[in-house]
């Protein structure tokens, strides 16, 4: 035993000396100079000289992998700047806030809605607008809707790296099992609604997979003009004919056994239901394109837009998140310039090719390659980012609450959105 | 005279021991904890968004916590939750020791399963219990195998999303009812008693390695002269076993208690919170508050509910310590 | 009698092993048989595959499973053992000895196990970065070393120890040092290995501060790293349930290796050769 003990004293002895072996890195000073000259439609400006910048995003292998090439595309223009890629795999915004009250924040990194609550208007972020003039960006080469979430005070705090939306994402086979045609562009609810209640009645497959959650019900309730708060983000907009319309036509849905949730058919998710083969319909989004060729690659599904108001409006929810840079950060100008290529049309053309996610510039959209992401996206320009100012993150939830409750059966629709309207109030109000 | 004067100088050395005995842990807690402690006090009496300087409020996040419906909410949900979790717990980690400390062949293997599923890790466990608990789950079918036999049908559950209340299904089976509104009246929901379950089955086996190493400590001899005395084992475990035991059921009924107070995790992975707010807990929302997951960051607010929390776990512990500690000795 | 023992010990150990066994399985699956229902026990091909993948995983700058393996173990072994030596000592302190202010510092020390760590979690960070500690091992290891919650527990522990061979000790002029480590340590392996088990176990399992306080890749330890494996819509199950089973079978295997000197009687036999 003693020995034993000797053995692993010494043995961690030796091991420390290794691990704390990782030393500090010092400062460069900050001199101007132009980079060296590639030839390449991006414009360039003068960066730092031996600027070494840290970059943080979270992402599993394969994102990973996207933003490590994109690093050495980068390199190849501005190759006096260092970048040291250090991925968080896990609670992203959590150790960011952090890493910024403690000084030590990466100097440039995704941006989400909770980052821009968190940092936006507390001036932890650097505004790029003066950059982007620098290198001839406007807010205009970016689909101009994903910016309201990285835009305070008129200042442009982070640039959209990808954006993603929903889409009807069907099984063809339930519809052949049913005798009915597939879904199109050009459907309504009420068209949903016959084609769920054909499979349901006719066929093993549930209709239509919808879980209480409020990024699928924004399509519903977006299409005749709804939304959760006003323009300002000062009052709640969930107690009115609009919302309860989508409401009560998901519960018609629901009631009449057209609608299931992704747990009662003994799925995680409705992705999952649709890759299983359990439910002949849901609302997704892009990231089913690598899901289902991963895990269910002999599965054959499709994609149209989401379905049309009856009044034969649509509308969407969009998704996106941006990258930006630290106010707090050495290089101010390598980590803007770092930003504004990963984010430019050169780098997102490149990651377009990989399928990992949709560019945010509007005029690429035709470099989606994937016919299933190439419908999902079509439908999405048309729909609005569920973003409602400091609050957005309480907002949502109690949508998704008020539609908890509805599901349970715990109250009627009416009742339970003047409810969220009411607890909707009280958070904007500060409580 | 100097008979006292060498009692006090034993005294002396003996607290200049006592104090060398406890250094490293004395300047670890000063360098790392008390000033932790005292800056989140003073931070529960500002508003604070963790970059700026803090802003002085008064007791306005006190006054907002009890204010607040969900904290309310968490607390009687988590007062549910500890009650019932640390009893079973305890008595569950008890009965493992005890039926694992006796001399058996293929004891070490025995051991090793019982512990397993504390090692398991969260993710797992949350994995399969969400596989138990489906509709179309291995509970569900197991209570109509047993509705079966009995002639009797069952109505399969949908465990964790089931939002009735304990006393909302006893008023049931009597013809009676409780309104939505009166949720302080429901008791516990079928989902927070589903999570029940899945800790006391991931804790029980920590308690029982701590009952284990208790055991061991009580004299043979004790029982020898027991069993001598004709007294048989039920009644050796109630005049030896249990009262040798005291101070680590202490042990663990006070960390069980602190434990299962500032739960939130099986939340987190598992219900975040619903069906209808049952699930919530006082931690979960400290969570959410403190880092800003879904709103802006209101750091004091956290603070001041922490404190609050920190308040009810020292008298439930105070009380602990009054019941289960013999004689007067304080700790 | 002895068959009926075994009967209730098998039973228990069924429903008490079972989600182990599943999920060692389950790392030879595909994820499809993971999440499929009615879930089946025995992989239908045994995929090898995922622990080699799980082992060979390389996230390039020194991010190897190996490595992260290395650093775990490392921290898991050193904190542990630290734990059961300081907070011996401490534990020895209040248990035994009589001194001013032990009730104040003991009633403190529980209080601060009271406070959510949850709220600690930022300025925590912010000290640690202030005294640059921030990319180092010695921001897991110093507040590891010894808390309040080893304290306690073995305070407890040698509260239930019998004090009679202490008094002999006393009266032969034996130092408080010489107790400790010829009377008390020695009473207590049990009590002193499960403190050690619970401890490695905590920092082998340890996310959160790992996560928080170590940004570069070669110094993850394994449930950061395994976080990679698990994104939103993309949950690698087979390849999570290779990392838990990392995560579970060391600990399970000291527990094994471990169990048998929680014996009856074997403290005291102990002490008298």
């Amino acid at each position: 035993m003693k020995k034993v003990a000797t053995l692993i004293m010494v043995l961690m002895v030796v091991s420390a000396g290794v691990i704390f072996s990782a030393g500090e890195e010092e400062a460069v000073s900050a001199e101007l100079t132009m980079a060296g000259a590639e030839p390449t439609s991006y414009t360039k400006f003068a960066v730092e000289v031996g600027a070494e910048i840290v970059f943080s995003g979270w992402g599993d292998a394969t994102e990973q992998q996207i933003y490590i090439d994109g690093i050495e595309r980068f390199s190849k223009i501005y190759p006096g700047v260092t970048v040291d890629y250090q991925p968080i795999p896990a609670d992203f915004q959590t150790k960011l806030k952090a890493m910024m009250a403690g000084g030590t924040a990466p100097d440039v990194f995704y941006v989400d809605d909770q980052l821009m609550t968190a940092f936006g208007s507390t001036g932890q972020l650097l505004a790029l607008d003066s950059y982007m003039e620098e290198a001839s960006v406007t807010r205009e080469d970016f689909i101009v809707s994903l910016l309201a979430i990285f835009t305070h005070d008129e200042n442009t705090y982070g640039l959209p790296k990808d954006w993603g939306t929903l889409g009807l994402v069907y099984l063809p086979e339930a519809f052949e099992a049913a005798g009915i045609a597939e879904p199109t562009d050009d459907w309504t609810w009420d068209d949903l609604y016959n084609a769920a209640k054909t499979i349901t009645e006719k066929t093993d497959y549930a209709g239509f997979g919808q879980n209480a959650d409020w990024a699928r019900f924004a399509p519903w309730a977006f299409s005749d003009g709804g939304s959760y708060t006003n323009a300002d983000f000062t009052k709640a907009t969930l107690d009115t004919p609009v919302i309860n319309k989508a409401a009560d036509f998901i519960m018609k849905m629901k009631n009449d056994g057209l609608l299931v949730t992704s747990a009662d058919v003994g799925a995680g998710w409705c992705g999952e239901a649709i890759g299983k083969e359990l439910i002949a319909m849901t609302y997704e989004g892009g990231w089913m394109v690598n899901y289902m060729r991963n895990e269910f690659p002999d599965v054959n599904w499709k994609a149209v837009q989401v379905a049309k108001s009856n009044a034969g409006n649509r509308s969407n929810v969009i998704f996106t998140n941006a990258i930006g840079v630290n106010a707090g950060t050495a290089y101010p100008k390598a980590a803007a310039a770092f930003t504004l290529f990963i984010t430019s049309r050169e780098n997102q053309a490149e990651v377009a090719k990989t399928g990992f996610a949709y560019p945010a510039h509007p005029d690429q959209l035709d470099l989606i390659i994937d016919p299933n992401d190439r419908a999902i996206s079509a439908g999405g320009l048309v729909g609005k980012v569920a973003y409602w100012g400091p609050n957005t993150g309480k907002i949502n939830d109690q949508v998704s609450k008020a539609l908890e409750r509805t599901y349970l059966g715990a109250m009627g629709t009416e009742d339970s959105f003047a409810e969220a309207d009411k607890k909707v109030n009280a958070i904007l109000a500060g409580e | 005279m100097n008979k006292q004067a060498s009692l006090s100088k034993m005294r002396k050395v003996e607290e200049r021991a006592a104090y060398l005995f406890l250094s490293p842990y004395l300047i670890m807690t000063i360098v790392f904890t008390v000033g932790m402690i005292l800056f989140a006090l003073y931070i529960s009496l500002h508003s604070w968004n963790l970059f700026q300087s803090p802003e002085f409020v008064g007791l306005d996040n006190y006054f907002k916590a009890f204010r607040s419906e969900d904290f309310l909410r968490g607390f009687l949900n988590i007062t549910w939750y500890t009650l019932l979790v640390v009893f079973f717990q305890t008595f569950i980690a008890v009965f493992m020791a005890v039926v694992l400390f006796k001399p058996i062949p293929g004891k070490q293997f025995f051991r090793t399963f019982f512990y397993a599923p504390s090692v398991t890790s969260s993710v797992v466990i949350s994995m399969i219990f969400w596989w138990m608990y489906l509709k179309t789950g291995y509970v569900n079918l197991l209570m109509s195998k047993v509705a079966g036999i009995f002639g009797g049908e069952w109505n399969a559950v949908e465990w964790l999303n089931n939002p009735t209340g304990l006393f909302q299904l006893i008023a049931r089976a009597f013809g009676g009812d409780i309104a939505f509104a009166q949720w302080y009246l429901h008791g516990p929901s079928v989902t927070w008693m589903a999570l029940m379950v899945q800790a006391v089955y991931t804790t029980s086996p920590t308690f029982m390695i701590m009952f284990l190493a208790a055991l061991v400590n009580i004299p043979p001899s004790l029982y020898e002269s027991a069993s001598i005395d004709g007294a048989n084992s039920w009644k050796q475990f109630w005049k030896i076993t249990l009262p040798m035991l005291r101070p680590i059921m202490l042990l663990v009924v006070v960390l069980g208690t602190m434990g299962c107070i500032q739960m939130f995790d099986y939340v987190k992975i598992m219900t975040a919170g619903g069906p209808l707010g049952t699930t919530l807990t006082p931690v979960y929302q400290i969570y959410t508050e403190t880092l800003g997951i879904n709103g802006p960051i209101r750091a004091g607010y956290g603070a001041a509910m922490a404190f609050i929390l920190a308040v009810v776990i020292f008298v439930f512990t105070y009380i602990q310590r009054k019941f289960i500690e013999e004689k007067t000795e304080l700790y | 009698m002895l068959i009926l023992r075994y009967l209730i010990l098998a039973a228990i150990s069924v429903i008490l092993f079972t989600p182990f066994i599943l999920s060692f399985l389950g790392t030879f699956k595909t994820n499809i048989e993971i999440i499929s229902w009615p879930p089946k026990f025995f992989p239908a091909n045994w995929l090898w595959k995922n622990w080699l993948d799980t082992w060979t995983t390389d996230l390039g700058r020194g991010g190897t499973f190996p490595r992260w393996l290395f650093n775990t173990a490392f921290l898991a072994v050193l904190t542990g053992t630290l734990q059961v030596l300081f907070c011996a000592m401490g534990g020895y302190a209040f248990a035994r000895l009589k001194f001013r202010g032990k009730n104040i510092i003991f009633t403190f020390m529980l209080s601060s196990m009271m406070l959510p760590g949850i709220v600690s979690l930022v300025p925590k960070y912010v000290f640690m970065a202030k005294i640059h500690l921030i990319n180092t091992y010695w921001a897991l290891i110093l507040p590891g070393a010894v808390d309040a919650f080893g304290i306690f527990l073995l305070t407890q522990y040698f509260k239930s120890i019998p004090g009679e061979l202490e008094d002999a000790c006393k009266i032969d002029g034996a130092s408080y040092l010489d107790i400790f480590r010829n009377v008390i340590i020695p009473l207590s392996g049990p009590a002193l290995l499960t403190l050690f088990i619970l401890k490695f176990q905590s920092m082998w399992n340890n996310f959160m501060e790992a996560l928080l306080y170590l940004s570069k890749v070669s110094m993850w330890t394994l449930n950061v790293a395994l976080m990679t494996f698990q994104q939103q819509y993309q949950t690698k199950w087979n390849l999570t349930l290779v990392g838990a089973m990392f995560n579970a079978f060391p600990v399970l295997l000291l527990f094994f290796i471990f169990s048998k000197y929680y014996m009856e009687g074997v403290s005291y036999s102990g002490l008298k050769g």
